[in-house]
């Protein structure tokens, strides 16, 4: 515990010197910045979701949010509360979207693709892993998985799981608030 | 190469030097101060105030409570909104700050339903009350945009609502000072149209941030 802790620190005070000389212009700390928070955001995410395809996506997005609200971290001040607290709303948001950009996709397929056997993904297989997703409560955890990970629509959802759209609707929304909730008691 | 490799390699190709930002106390206190003069210079400037309201202010407690508070929920609701635009400052203890705050200057307006804290009356009134509260706090509102454009909010939502409910309550707050003394007048010509105008500030960023 107390070694974790002083790798938390030591981390804490090289990324807040790689930020502050990528601030000034420093490309190579930038680089150097970006390659391990870049791993630490994958890490953490995983523990997290499991092993989900939006996760890389979102890496990514984390990054080009470093990258456009650089100005806005003070030298001095905790780093990874500043860095989390953009991973945080990222993780949400790319789930969010998740159900759209599945839908896009759809949109794009083949009559011929759509006219194949679709290869379901067992539920269960696709719940497990990922403790924050684990920790929801079941109805939630179920709402949030189909939709934004499995990328079903909630029609698909409603009919499922014998409930209304509009209570689909309302779980998916709740998951959502709760994982940001729970991300945030969770911060690193 | 993979994504992420090339993405971190286009990031660190575009980085330009950037300028730290000023302390979020010194955002809030410059926007604050402008927020202030916009509403003082602009009522001063187009009526008289009621006459004997700054002996009001100090001698009278319950008034001056009222005001105090109202200060308070003012810059509460301004802090919330800037230290919301910065990733990693914790705003839930503001958040319930500034909803203790705006309890309590809304219980001063009930109490003053029953005892109002100066005698009401139609001294000092204002013609145009209503339209200026509504209009007098839309240059800070802008102000205030241009500020969370400058900053990265995570939830403008939040931000936008807490700095135009603070750019929207400070004329019809500095109105108590100007215009007729009566807490059903205040509560329905001060401020009502400052929180309309707020609402339509956060509904305005919130479309143009969908456009976005």
């Amino acid at each position: 515990m107390g070694r974790q802790q002083a790798g938390y620190e030591e981390d804490e005070r090289r990324w807040s010197t790689l930020m502050v000389a990528a601030q000034d212009g420093c490309e190579r700390s930038y680089r150097a910045l970006l390659e391990e928070v870049s791993v630490a955001v994958e890490r953490y995410l995983l523990a997290r979701f499991g092993r989900r395809a939006f996760i890389d996506d979102c890496v990514q997005d984390v990054l080009m949010a470093i990258h456009e609200g650089r100005h806005t971290y003070a030298p001095g001040r905790p780093f990874r509360a500043w860095l989390f607290a953009i991973v945080r709303h990222k993780a949400i948001d790319s789930l969010r979207r998740q159900q759209r950009d599945n839908r896009w996709i759809d949109a794009q397929q083949s009559d011929e693709a759509l006219a194949q056997p679709a290869v379901e993904q067992p539920m269960e297989t696709s719940i497990l892993g990922g403790r924050l997703l684990q920790a929801l409560a079941e109805p939630y955890r179920e709402a949030v998985t189909m939709t934004k990970i499995m990328g079903f629509t909630n029609r698909e959802v409603a009919s499922r799981l014998s409930i209304s759209e509009s209570a689909v609707k309302v779980r998916v929304h709740r998951g959502l608030t709760r994982l940001q909730k729970m991300m945030e008691l969770d911060a690193p | 190469m993979s994504e992420r490799r090339q993405l971190i390699e286009q990031l660190a190709g575009d980085l330009q030097p950037v300028r730290r930002l000023p302390s979020a106390a010194m955002m809030v206190a410059a926007w604050l101060v402008f927020l202030a003069a916009t509403v003082v210079i602009a009522i001063n400037l187009t009526g008289p105030i009621r006459p004997g309201t700054y002996s009001d202010a100090v001698t009278h407690g319950q008034f001056s409570l009222e005001l105090l508070l109202g200060v308070l929920s003012i810059a509460t609701a301004a802090w919330l909104g800037v230290e919301s635009c910065i990733p990693g400052r914790s705003n839930r203890p503001l958040v319930k700050v500034l909803g203790l705050l705006m309890a309590a200057w809304l219980a001063c307006y009930v109490v003053g339903f029953f005892s109002p804290a100066l005698a009401t009356g139609m001294l000092g009134k204002r013609e145009h009350c209503f339209t200026e509260s509504l209009l007098l706090g839309l240059p800070a509102m802008a102000a205030g945009w241009w500020l969370m454009r400058r900053l990265y909010p995570l939830r403008p939502l939040r931000s936008t609502a807490a700095l135009g409910i603070a750019a929207g309550l400070a004329p019809g707050l500095y109105m108590q000072l100007a215009c007729m003394y009566d807490p059903a007048h205040a509560v329905l010509f001060h401020y009502l149209p400052g929180l309309v105008a707020a609402a339509l500030f956060t509904v305005a960023v919130r479309a143009s941030l969908r456009r976005d």
